[in-house]
């Protein structure tokens, strides 16, 4: 008894025509997909130059301001990131909060993606975190940084956004 | 260890609907996958997530197991894309497909291999799904980032499989619609389906080419 695999050839007229369309078919949507789309929702701006140092924003509502920056530049995606947010009131270090980052893709859902950073000392804090790579190509990302007061009776989180673009 | 499984799961069920319907759904359409392909290949999916999640719970870490990975996930990307198109070009009637038959004692594994082997089985579809588990994706990336955090091979692959239980709704939904769609469709509305399907597999292989030279 011999074994093996049997290829069955499909009934069908004109193989060569069809092979013909199909392949012509196939050009046209390889140029297509060649093509980048423009947004239809419209990009967001970005509003944090990630690769240039720490970006500064005010929390709301605090007094504070908050240095953001990932390590090392130029940032890389799939590489473990050291995520740093500096906190200063008035020119003085803020040293007792909770600090978390949350990393969010602005128009795709992209899962739970935060880390939560310690004190290093100065009103700095510091955490390991990694941004994923999209295989579509998109290279916008969203940091939200939450900050939370020991002394807040009620536990609210003070938050700021920076929105940055990966090349 | 419970929380976790909760958000993997939860992440799976809101990014069903939110990222994989658009992202992956495009692969279900193309294979015409009812109910039961449809859950054989979500099965298989789901083994390749449990199988990497596992190795990252066991080695600690996302980054050094998704390098290791990375050159499989690109070849993955571009088969899906030619898989794709070669689905659309049938669909549109333009590449008739050949039947294959698995010439072999009906013994033992050899039965499972034709029954996975020869086209008009179901079983067809768990092998496919194991392979193309391993399509890169940023969503699962991300909960892979949280089965690494797990420290454990098992906690791993439980937090990944929670994840791929979540998927299910919508992929079943996806699968199941386009199946009802096809078999009452008219020959003109498959064939627009075929082309539609063909470019989308030219998509996903212009996608998996840039994923390896960074175009």
């Amino acid at each position: 008894m011999s074994g093996g695999v049997t290829v069955e050839p499909a009934a069908g007229r004109r193989p060569a025509l069809r092979l013909a369309r199909g392949a012509a078919l196939c050009s046209l949507a390889w140029m297509l997909a060649m093509v980048p789309l423009p947004s239809l929702a419209g990009a967001p701006e970005t509003d944090c130059d990630i690769d240039r140092g720490a970006c500064t924003r005010p929390l709301a509502d605090t007094g504070i301001t908050a240095a953001f920056e990932l390590l090392p530049r130029p940032v890389q995606v799939m590489r473990n990131l050291s995520c740093r947010v500096v906190l200063q009131r008035g020119g003085v270090p803020v040293t007792d909060r909770a600090v978390r980052v949350r990393f969010t893709m602005p128009g795709m859902y992209m899962a739970e993606n935060a880390v939560a950073l310690r004190h290093a000392g100065g009103g700095r804090y510091e955490g390991t975190a990694v941004i994923v790579r999209c295989p579509t190509g998109s290279n916008l990302w969203r940091a939200d940084v939450r900050v939370r007061s020991p002394s807040d009776p009620i536990g609210r989180w003070s938050g700021v956004s920076y929105t940055f673009r990966l090349n | 260890m419970d929380g976790i499984l909760f958000i993997a799961f939860t992440a799976g069920l809101l990014g069903g609907f939110g990222h994989c319907v658009g992202m992956c759904g495009p692969i279900v359409v193309s294979w015409n996958l009812p109910l039961k392909p449809n859950l054989l290949y979500s099965a298989g999916r789901i083994t390749t997530y449990a199988f990497v999640g596992g190795l990252m719970g066991l080695t600690g870490s996302f980054v050094n197991t998704a390098g290791q990975l990375g050159g499989i996930q690109n070849l993955v990307a571009v088969l899906a894309g030619i898989l794709m198109i070669g689905a659309g070009l049938h669909l549109a009637g333009l590449l008739p497909l050949p039947a294959v038959r698995l010439n072999v004692p009906d013994l033992g594994l050899l039965r499972a291999a034709r029954a996975v082997m020869e086209t008009e089985s179901d079983w067809k579809f768990y092998p496919l799904g194991v392979l193309l588990g391993f399509l890169p994706c940023g969503l699962s990336y991300t909960v892979f980032l949280s089965a690494a955090g797990t420290g454990g091979l098992l906690p791993g692959m439980a937090t990944m499989v929670s994840f791929g239980i979540g998927t299910l709704p919508a992929m079943l939904l996806v699968g199941s619609l386009a199946s009802f769609a096809r078999e009452r469709a008219g020959a003109r509305l498959r064939k627009a389906g075929g082309l539609a399907i063909v470019l989308m597999g030219a998509v996903f292989l212009v996608r998996g080419i840039r994923l390896y030279v960074h175009l």
